[in-house]
Order: structure tokens, then C-alpha cells, then sequence
């Protein structure tokens, strides 16, 4: 039953005469509406990706100065271009299609609202190929706005207009899947939903206040620009700029470990240890999570000491305790879920038997210890008020972000490609031993080159955003030279992972390509977590009987690496002179 | 039911929670009672903390503060000598201007922070000591007095880390800070 | 543990975490005032200098 503008045999799945297909997987029952929207925007995604990827080696051999690839005139477009592809574009076209697979796919359902669907993707590609061409032609006097467009630097009132129309591209995206959630709860008031849909909508009203924020930023940007405003505040634009410039972020964080949940239960048979701590996790974040928009205005003016504090912390660190809540339960619910499986055996016989020939579950695995131990560590520590001062506009704040955004969502969505390419595409991958081996060496390469942007942003104090300041500072003898080796490291890395980020895109456009057409009777034993998915629901053999000592030593392990980073950031804090009132 | 992709059924509120994961729990609360904790307590305990007053103010009116700052202070070869404990530095592309500045150790300055025009980034630290570097964003139509006692002598490095325009790699200064006496 | 369908059985505080639109609703208000309003009668009470 192709669809009706299918292109190379993409959008033909077999439907049963309401639409549906069981998915030989999962056994989600499948809807063609939905299926189809998910299939258009993950694809745009990988589209943004490659883009974003091509950006990625121009900013890096420049930021690496030995080669040195870009002038000033050239460099700080490039920057933009791969912020906004990467971290925007690539990003949020993947979360509306997770939003479709969370919501009504999960559930059974058809996709509601079909012909908004489409019109949100029209208007997003629309949005993001504006914002696209806004920077590329970006001309005196006007600066390149890289992610940020900081008011009052002068930036094309195009392109604030352009970042406006995507946002509300994915906000008339977003809506079938409010619908979907909206009818599921009126037919079923008594019923809960199951996690990932929970964990689903919970992004999405993360969403909507990013986005929300989003346009309260850009909007009175451009009537500026236009001249049809006299001015915006550079305070009050900060405030609001950051609530989707890491609301997108959180966004990222909260539909990545959806995605954990749902693609350790389906390749590693983990289940939910307690959907009583995991619903509250979610719920923490619902509350508390967006507040760490301030963690960008701890080092400046206007904002009260309160007011930062009480926000950066997410009210008492109550997102930060959500984030160790999932920190347990996700490799808790593989121990247990493994252990019931048979496929336990000591202390970590659960995870040294588990697939990682699968690149769909070394990606998700990856994901969950980079994201937590790399990104997620600094993130708190760049969030204490005072710490913040050695971490603002460094290089080391590039590093975080390339933790949580890269090693963590990037590296998991990823994964999740893999297996849609299996599932929803039914193409075998273009090889299977590359395939296996890419997470690694995508991973591993990118983890070196993230290390080193923390090492020299926090040792060395070399900025962010700038196009030459290690080998020479002009008009001075001064210069940070000394990080030169480390960047060399950097630049290294950075290029092997840009190379394995190549090798995913041909991976994932080869198989939908020129992979063999898997057919309903295709063995997909490599894919299902032995043992099936039913043993799931079984209501005798319940999942929290079973050990999680393995979890529990590797979260210790975690915590303290947590405590010494600590101790070790406040340690290079205190040898500071006396700064503040 | 423990698959994420069904809904639970009946009273999933009262299954017991794994000893292990209560454990885990009661450590993540007083890790977060601790990171909450020692954040407030710095403030008024610790030396190191991005405080100071702000206020409102047109870039012509600070311009006319520099000015009057400037007049009374003495040029040197070094740099500017301050008349007395404020120091004004204020940010424009692709400069800063009241740099360089001599000023003593031991001493506690007002350091006045504004810019001219964009967004810029004030990123200090001493040339011999490149890890101890700090950070402040630097707004227009904002002066933000933040004070500092500098304890080490030596020549201490400005850059600008918030992209300001083409000229932003350029934009550099310096504070002399001399033994105290 | 045998399912057990009775609603009146079930947890105040799980038919709490079921009630999606409440939830979101609150956390959109806290969001609002916290961040914010907090934030901006911040911002738009700083003296003149």
C-alpha cells in the first residue's frame, strides 16, 4: 500500500484493511498515518544531519589552529550553520517524529490530524532552509548570529523571522500527537499510560515551553531589526533567548532517555524495575527541568542571587535528582530484566551477555554511560553559580554540550535510526559489521575530542566562539599556546569522529538505498532481546524481585566520579583571587 | 505489567520499590541537599562569586563616567593608575577601554563593567597561571560593579569570549597588579 | 502481584500521575511564575546608575 508521493520504495509498507500492521518486533500495532509521518520527519532529520556534519569539519579544523581552515570573515557563519542544522534542525525533526512513535504509535493509534501533520512539516522545512539561507548570506553589517543571535548585535531581521517560522512549523506538528493523547485519555479516563507514552508527553510540554520562549525571544528581535521597535533589552533577551536555547536541550535530555527506555526493553528485554520512580522522575522534570535555562545567566548582571540559584538548582536539584532516578532504573531495568531472562550470572553476567554486536544496543548503552558521566557531571558543575565563572563562554562549555548533545542524544537517536531502518524502512543494513562497529568508533573518537574541549576550556581558559586565539592573539606577545598539544588531540579525534558520523550517514542512506527488502518472514532474532517481549508482562514473575546489585555497584562507581569532579572543580575555584560581593 | 510500552495495570503505586533502588535514592536526595547547599553557603562564605550591583545606564552616560575616571586618574607607561578603588573598564568592538589598568594587590577594587555596544565576554586570568581564569558577560545599557581583590602580582590578561563580530579575536587587554603595599 | 481493575483500589497519588493535563497545566504555571516572572521583576527593577 505505497503511499501516495512514495519515493524509492520508502513509504510502501503492507497495511490490513483499517490501516494497521503489527509490527514482528515490537507487536505495536502500526497505523500508516503515523508511520509514514515518522518515516518524513526522521528522514529530514538525517538530511539536517548531513548538513550539520559538513559544517562540523570546517569549524573544527579551524578551531584547530594548526590548520587553521577558516579567516574571521568565513568562520563564524560555518558556526552557525552547523548550530543551527545540528542542534536545532537535526534534533527537533527526530523529537516530532519520537513524539509520533511515543504518543499514537505506542498506543495503537492512527495518527489524528493528518493533513496538520504534513502542513507542520511543510512549514518546519520551510523554517529551517530560511534559517539556512539567512546565514549563509549573511553580509555587512550584519554579523552571522551563530546559535544565540544576541541582541543587540546586528543580525538579519530574516533570519530572526525564519527561526519563527520553524518554531511554529513544530509547534502545528506537534499537534496530532496533542490530539492522539487528548482522545487516548477521554476513551480511557481510568487507564495509565504506558511509560514511553508518559515519558512522550512529558517532552512535549517541555516542548512547548521552549518554544513558547522561542518566539517571546525572536519576535520583538526582528520588529527591532525591521526598525518597527526601538530597542530590545540585552538582559531581558538573554532570559528569554535561553528559554529555547536550552529548552531545546531538555527536550533533548527527556526524549533521549524515552528513547533508552524504549530500545533497552526491545533489544536488551529490560523492563521497568518501578513505574512509581520512574513516573516521578518524569514528573520532576515536567516541573523543574526547564528552570536550568539560568545556568546561562549565572555569570551576569541583573538577575538576582535567588533567582539564580533557586533556578539553576531546578528548585533543590529536583531535575538532577530525576536524572539520577533514570540513572538507576535504566541499567536496573537490563540487570533485572536480563537476570529473569536467564541471562544474568555474577555481578555484571546481565551487561558482559548482552548484544553489543547490535549497534542499536551498544548506541542506546553509549548514550546512557557518555551522556551521564561526561555530560551530565559538567552540566551540574557548570550550573553552580560560582563554578560558572571558570566554565562561561570557554571552550569546556563546548565540550559539555558535545557530551549531552552528541555522545548522549546524537549517539542514541543514532541507534534509533538503526532500528527504524530494520522496522519501519524493512531494509537490512548495508553491512552488518560496520554497522556494529560504527557506534564505537564514533563514540570512542568523539569522547577524546569532548575531553579535550574540557581540558583546554578549564586548564587553559581558551574561549568559545572565536576564530583564533591559541597560537596567536593579535596585538599581543600573550597567547594560550600551551593548550596547542591538547587541541592537536582534539583535532584529531574531532576528525576521526567527523569521519564516523560519514560512515553513519552512508550506513543509514546505503540500506535505505540499496539494502535487501526484509519481508514478514525475515529472522529478527537479532533484534528482539531474547527471551521475547512478552515475559514483560507477566504478572507472576515480577521484574523488581530480581538482583540490580550490578546497577547499584555501577552507580556508586558513578556517584563518585560525580562527588571527585566536585571536589575538583571547587578545588580550582578556591585557588582564584577574590571576585564578587 | 513492566513493559514501557504498556500500560500498567491495576495498583502500580504500592509495588514494592527494590531495597538496592530506595538505597540509590536516599543518596541522590542528600547529594542534591549538598550541591544546593554549598552553592548558598559560598555566597556568603566563599570568596569567589559572580555578585555585584547592577544598574541601568545609557552607553553616553557611561561614556561621560570613563571620561570623568579617566581626567582624574594618572597615565603611566604600565597603564591607567585609578584615582581610587573603582576601576572602569568598558567593552566596545574591539577593545577595552580603561585597559591597561595598574592597580595594587590587596586591595579591594569596584570593578565597573559595561559595554558600548554588543554583547562582549570578560575573560581574565594571570599569564603565568593560565587555569585560573574567570569569566563575565558584559552587557550594554548595564553597569555591573563587581568587586575584586587581586592577591597574586603580575600581569593579568583580558580577552573577549562572546563573539562580538569580526574584529572579536582581536580584543585584548591588560591589568598590571603591582606587590601591595 | 495479581492485576486488580477496581478503580476504587487504586492510589490517590496514581490517579494524580494519570491526570496528564493537570500535571501540565501546574508545571506551565510554576514554569511562569519561577523563571519567569521572577526574572523579569529582576530585570525591570534594576536602579538607574
Amino acid at each position: 500500500m505505497a503511499h501516495r508521493y512514495d519515493v524509492l520504495g520508502l513509504f510502501d509498507n503492507e497495511y490490513d484493511d483499517e490501516g494497521f500492521r503489527t509490527c514482528s518486533v515490537t507487536g505495536l500495532r502500526i497505523h500508516h498515518t503515523v508511520e509514514n509521518h515518522v518515516k518524513l520527519f526522521g528522514l529530514t532529520a538525517v538530511v539536517a544531519l548531513l548538513v550539520g556534519g559538513i559544517f562540523a569539519f570546517t569549524v573544527a579544523t579551524t578551531r584547530w589552529e594548526a590548520i587553521g581552515l577558516l579567516g574571521p570573515d568565513a568562520f563564524y557563519t560555518h558556526l552557525s550553520m552547523h548550530a543551527w542544522n545540528l542542534l536545532i534542525f537535526w534534533m527537533v525533526f527526530m523529537e516530532v517524529a519520537i513524539l509520533y512513535v511515543g504518543g499514537p504509535m505506542v498506543l495503537g493509534r492512527r495518527l489524528p490530524w493528518t493533513k496538520v501533520a504534513t502542513a507542520g512539516w511543510l512549514t518546519m522545512v520551510a523554517g529551517a532552509v530560511a534559517v539556512n539561507y539567512t546565514i549563509w548570506t549573511t553580509s555587512t553589517p550584519n554579523e552571522a548570529p551563530l546559535l544565540t543571535a544576541y541582541v543587540p548585535m546586528p543580525v538579519s531581521p530574516w533570519f530572526y523571522a525564519a527561526a519563527c517560522l520553524f518554531i511554529v512549523g513544530t509547534v502545528i506538528a506537534a499537534l496530532p500527537f496533542f490530539v492522539a493523547m487528548w482522545r487516548e485519555k477521554r476513551e480511557y479516563p481510568g487507564k495509565t499510560l504506558p511509560l514511553v507514552a508518559f515519558a512522550a508527553f512529558v517532552t512535549s510540554i517541555i516542548a512547548v515551553e521552549a518554544l513558547v520562549g522561542g518566539l517571546v525571544a525572536f519576535a520583538p528581535a526582528m520588529l527591532w531589526r525591521l526598525e518597527i521597535i526601538e530597542w530590545v533589552d540585552a538582559a531581558w533577551y538573554r532570559q528569554m533567548y535561553w528559554i529555547v536555547g536550552h529548552g531545546t536541550q531538555q527536550i533533548n535530555l527527556v526524549a533521549m532517555i524515552t528513547v533508552w527506555y524504549f530500545l533497552t526493553h526491545v533489544v536488551a528485554g529490560a523492563e521497568v524495575v518501578s513505574e512509581k520512580v520512574s513516573r516521578t522522575a518524569f514528573i520532576l522534570y515536567l516541573f523543574f527541568i526547564n528552570l536550568g535555562a539560568a545556568h546561562h545567566l549565572l555569570s551576569d548582571p541583573a538577575v538576582s542571587t535567588g533567582w539564580r540559584i533557586w533556578n539553576t538548582s531546578y528548585a533543590f536539584y529536583g531535575a538532577t535528582f530525576a536524572s539520577l532516578i533514570h540513572a538507576f532504573a535504566i541499567p536496573a531495568g537490563i540487570e533485572a530484566g536480563r537476570r529473569k531472562r536467564g541471562k544474568g550470572g555474577g555481578l555484571f553476567g546481565w551487561l558482559t551477555s548482552a548484544p553489543w554486536g547490535n549497534p542499536v544496543f551498544s548506541s542506546t548503552i553509549f548514550s546512557i554511560i557518555l551522556f551521564g558521566f561526561l555530560g551530565g557531571i559538567t552540566g551540574v558543575m557548570m550550573g553552580q553559580l560560582q563554578l560558572n565563572m571558570t566554565w562561561h563562554n570557554t571552550f569546556a562549555t563546548v565540550g559539555h554540550f558535545h557530551a549531552t548533545v552528541v555522545l548522549g542524544t546524537t549517539v542514541a537517536f543514532m541507534g534509533l535510526l538503526f532500528f527504524l531502518i530494520r522496522t519501519m524502512f524493512r531494509r537490512q543494513w548495508l553491512s552488518t559489521r560496520l554497522a556494529a562497529v560504527q557506534p564505537y568508533l564514533y563514540a570512542g573518537a568523539m569522547g577524546v575530542a569532548v575531553l579535550m574541549m574540557m581540558y583546554v576550556g578549564i586548564l587553559y581558559g581558551v574561549p568559545r566562539r572565536t576564530v583564533e586565539v591559541v597560537s596567536n592573539i593579535q596585538g599581543t606577545e600573550f597567547d594560550l599556546a600551551a593548550a596547542s598539544p591538547l587541541f592537536a588531540i582534539f583535532g584529531i579525534f574531532a576528525l576521526l569522529a567527523i569521519a564516523a558520523g560519514v560512515l553513519f550517514i552512508l550506513l543509514a542512506v546505503g540500506s535505505l538505498l540499496f539494502g535487501k527488502r526484509i519481508d514478514d518472514g525475515t529472522n529478527v532474532s537479532d533484534l528482539v532481546a531474547d527471551g521475547g517481549l512478552a515475559m514483560a508482562e507477566d504478572p507472576d514473575d515480577p521484574v523488581h524481585a530480581y538482583e540490580m546489585r550490578g546497577t547499584f555497584v555501577l552507580c556508586l562507581v558513578f556517584l563518585a566520579a560525580f562527588v571527585i569532579t566536585y571536589l575538583l572543580n571547587w578545588y580550582l575555584l578556591t585557588q582564584l583571587w577574590s571576585i564578587g560581593a | 505489567m513492566t513493559s514501557p510500552l504498556k500500560p500498567p495495570e491495576g495498583d502500580w503505586w504500592s509495588q514494592p520499590v527494590n531495597r538496592r533502588e530506595s538505597i540509590w535514592l536516599g543518596l541522590g536526595a542528600i547529594w542534591s541537599v549538598i550541591l544546593f547547599g554549598w552553592m548558598s553557603v559560598w555566597t556568603t562564605a566563599g570568596e569567589q562569586n559572580p555578585i555585584g550591583e547592577t544598574y541601568r545606564i545609557e552607553a553616553e552616560a557611561f561614556r561621560e563616567k570613563m571620561s570623568a575616571y579617566k581626567d582624574a586618574a594618572t597615565e603611566t607607561d604600565e597603564g591607567l593608575v585609578p584615582p581610587g578603588t573603582d576601576v572602569y573598564i568598558q567593552a566596545m568592538r574591539f577593545y577595552w577601554d580603561g585597559a591597561p589598568v595598574v592597580l595594587e594587590a590587596g586591595t579591594e577594587y569596584d570593578i565597573h563593567l559595561n559595554s558600548m555596544d554588543v554583547q562582549h565576554g570578560f575573560s581574565l586570568r594571570p599569564e603565568d597561571a593560565l587555569s585560573k581564569q574567570i569569566n563575565l558577560q558584559v552587557l550594554p545599557g548595564y553597569e555591573w560593579v563587581v568587586p575584586m581583590t587581586f592577591d597574586e602580582p603580575g600581569t593579568y590578561h583580558i580577552i573577549c569570549n562572546e563573539f562580538c563580530g569580526e574584529g572579536h579575536r582581536t580584543m585584548h587587554g591588560t591589568i598590571v597588579v603591582t606587590e601591595g603595599s | 502481584m495479581a492485576p486488580d481493575d477496581t478503580t476504587d483500589t487504586v492510589p490517590v497519588m496514581q490517579r494524580l500521575y494519570d491526570r496528564i493535563w493537570l500535571l501540565a497545566a501546574a508545571a506551565l504555571l510554576f514554569f511562569a511564575i519561577s523563571y519567569v516572572g521572577w526574572g523579569w521583576a529582576d530585570v525591570f527593577s534594576i536602579p538607574t546608575g
